[in-house]
């Protein structure tokens, strides 16, 4: 009864604090929709300055004929800058220049990177005896952007790389063939080839009577000498390119679907919105409440503090789980976000939630004003924010972040929900962080409400 | 009977305290102070800033505990029955102890509901108490937008609604202009009038003299001076100066 007034009390006073409704409500999820619309396609337009001087007289890029590597022929397979340029079309939006203006545009912001293909790139490409090389120029002031730019034009490259390897490789294996006649030469039908020559071999040693025992022996070696030959060019193809591609990679994508970054993202802004609600509202109600001057009254009253804590506890539990469900309804419908396992979302956001008041209590007990308490709420959730996981992997940090990252309850709660909406965990495997989520709540909860009576008794 | 929880006399008086003293570190607040408020008296505590006052009404509102002494409202013992005790008293704070965000009725039917006041008495007297003070028209309204004026007058009504029989006033006219003052003395002087046993604090002498039955004028955490303020022998003015600035150990002796 104690309990319903003091909600119905508490209720009544957050409603009518608009700046306090909408910090606490709003933010989240505009900070949800603004993480949501930023992340919600991957970026396909990058601007590049390219610097192409492997052109012909009529400025197009310059095409080359692979060359038979044994017979010096060309063949019909041909290599050009306008295979790799056009897989950069694929990322970003490429902007003809010269070098020096692309440096400039670099500088300038204009430009994320620079690609500059040299004079006879293509030529030198194709050559068996030379190779090429493409110029990347990032800025480094920069050294994430820089690096994703550079991940970027070497994957682009990559693929071209494989292409021009196969190709060569084809072309060794088919001169081989030709040569041996392992394939008939349609410019050379008279050409007995390796395996005419066996045949012949295998014939007279068959056939001719006059033959001694000795010569005999010696052709069936030749024929034998010449199976084995035949075999191991026959096994050329998988030598060369074991020589030329020793590794070949595969990417197998567990549990991806079709994944973007803001599906990463959408659990940690979840987990963000908990935390930020959930230690602000906490310790806002506590602070504000201690300001009062009819907290005195209040103390006065039959409530005890149990009721008077957990009103405001109550009541801050509702909004994020109104908040939390307005999020992944948010998320779910706009952009199909993924909630693979819907029971333990549940409870990684009731312990989230357990965990984010008892971070409130606590700091409400180090502070004697609302103004204190938020500025502790905005130390604390920085850090958290930068070290939880949110946008960087724990897992990438070093020794020592990783162990403060663990100190932060969102930590926990970020990993914890995305194993269930992303990665499909269930109960056993989120134990950990479920157990780590009930032990802040715990501790951090009790703490807050002891150190805060004694806080009270000071005054 | 000094040590026991519940006085068991037929006509207890209001407020009785006994050998009472408040010790914060090294400093005794309140030390050894003793008296007794009858029932449906109004009883003045006077004194200078540090005499004590707010530490003995801290104790007896259950507010902190006594070091040593006890304490009853009602006959009912504050140190051993302190929820007992809050049903019984009403507290009128010096700065205005309601909810800003709330309205007035909101504010009162708040408090009754945690005094287990039931719904329909509890709207019925939020109601009268309203129309005493004059706020029945901006009842609605959010306490915000009050005048200090109004928010004294709640302030009181406040610490009414669950209609106890011990009502503290802490300096209930500190900063109020001559009519508001003058006004809150009618609404002090028609509680008492309801039986209600009334204590309050003041700096004010003239507001003693005109609504106390009896005082009591605190000095460094002892009483040093107590009695009818009209029959005192002298002005309670030149009294209170010569108690709080003479450290005459025979003062109340020579006023009592």
């Amino acid at each position: 009864m104690t309990l319903w007034t003091l909600f119905k009390k508490e209720t009544r006073i957050i409603l009518r604090s608009r700046m306090l409704l909408g910090v606490l409500l709003i933010y989240p999820l505009v900070l949800v929709g603004i993480i949501g619309f930023a992340f919600s396609e991957p970026q396909r337009h990058v601007p590049i300055a390219l610097i192409n001087e492997d052109v012909d007289a009529n400025g197009q890029p310059r095409v080359e004929l692979i060359p038979n590597p044994i017979q010096g022929r060309p063949s019909e397979r041909t290599f050009s800058s306008a295979l790799i340029i056009a897989n950069l079309t694929e990322i970003a939006d490429l902007h003809y220049t010269t070098l020096e203006e692309g440096r400039h545009l670099l500088l300038t912001g204009e430009v994320e990177a620079v690609v500059r293909f040299p004079a006879n790139f293509a030529r030198d490409v194709v050559n068996y005896g030379s190779s090429s090389q493409i110029q990347i120029i990032t800025d480094q002031s920069d050294i994430v952007r820089a690096r994703i730019m550079e991940i970027s034009i070497r994957g682009a490259i990559q693929s071209l790389q494989d292409y021009i390897i196969t190709q060569k490789v084809d072309l060794v294996i088919q001169t081989i063939d030709e040569s041996l006649g392992f394939v008939s030469d349609p410019s050379n039908a008279l050409y007995p080839g390796f395996p005419g020559v066996r045949q012949r071999c295998e014939e007279i040693r068959t056939s001719k009577a006059n033959l001694s025992q000795s010569q005999r022996d010696d052709l069936a070696a030749c024929v034998e000498f010449m199976d084995t030959i035949q075999g191991t060019l026959r096994n050329s193809r998988g030598l060369v390119q074991s020589v030329a591609q020793p590794i070949q990679v595969r990417v197998d994508q567990e549990r991806s679907g079709s994944l973007f970054v803001r599906d990463l993202i959408v659990p940690a802004a979840l987990a963000l919105g908990i935390f930020w609600t959930g230690s602000l509202a906490t310790s806002s109600l506590v602070v504000y409440e201690r300001e009062s001057p009819a907290y005195q009254r209040l103390r006065l009253s039959p409530a005890g503090v149990l009721a008077i804590y957990g009103s405001k506890i109550l009541l801050t539990v509702l909004i994020i789980l109104g908040q939390s469900l307005l999020i992944l309804a948010i998320a779910i419908v706009t952009w199909h976000t993924r909630v693979d396992n819907p029971a333990l979302t549940l409870a990684v956001v009731l312990l989230s939630t357990a965990a984010a008041i008892g971070l409130g209590l606590f700091l409400a007990s180090l502070s004697r004003d609302v103004t204190g308490t938020v500025l502790l709420s905005v130390l604390i959730t920085f850090p958290m924010l930068f070290l939880g996981g949110v946008f960087y992997p724990v897992s990438f940090m070093p020794p020592a972040a990783r162990f403060v990252a663990g100190l932060f309850p969102l930590t926990h709660s970020v990993a914890a929900l995305r194993g269930s909406m992303l990665r499909g965990f269930g109960f056993e495997a989120a134990l950990p962080w479920l157990t780590a989520l009930a032990a802040f709540g715990f501790v951090l909860g009790t703490l807050g409400i002891i150190l805060g009576r004694r806080l009270e008794l000071r005054r | 009977m000094a040590h026991s929880q519940t006085q068991t006399s037929h006509r207890v008086p209001g407020v009785k305290i006994e050998n009472a003293s408040r010790r914060f570190g090294r400093i005794w607040a309140v030390h050894d102070v003793s008296l007794e408020v009858a029932q449906g008296e109004l009883f003045g505590l006077l004194g200078p800033n540090g005499a004590g006052k707010t530490t003995l009404f801290s104790m007896l509102s259950t507010q902190i505990k006594p070091t040593s002494g006890n304490l009853w409202v009602q006959g009912v013992n504050v140190r051993s029955s302190p929820k007992r005790v809050r049903s019984l008293i009403g507290i009128v704070p010096q700065t205005a102890a309601a909810y800003e965000k709330l309205s007035a009725w909101e504010n009162l039917t708040l408090f009754a509901e945690l005094h287990g006041v039931g719904d329909l008495q509890a709207q019925r007297r939020a109601g009268e108490l309203l129309r005493m003070v004059g706020l029945t028209e901006r009842r609605h309204d959010a306490v915000a937008t009050y005048s200090g004026g109004m928010k004294h007058r709640l302030n009181i009504i406040l610490g009414l609604i669950h209609d106890p029989s011990v009502v503290f006033f802490d300096e209930p006219t500190t900063g109020l202009d001559p009519i508001a003052r003058r006004g809150l003395w009618e609404i002090i002087r028609l509680l008492q009038r309801t039986g209600k046993t009334i204590i309050l604090t003041t700096h004010y002498m003239d507001e003693a003299e005109r609504l106390c039955d009896r005082v009591a004028i605190l000095n460094r955490g002892r009483i040093v001076a107590q009695g009818n303020p009209h029959k005192m022998g002298k002005s309670l003015e030149e009294i209170f100066f010569q108690c709080t600035t003479s450290d005459d150990p025979q003062a109340q002796r020579r006023t009592s």
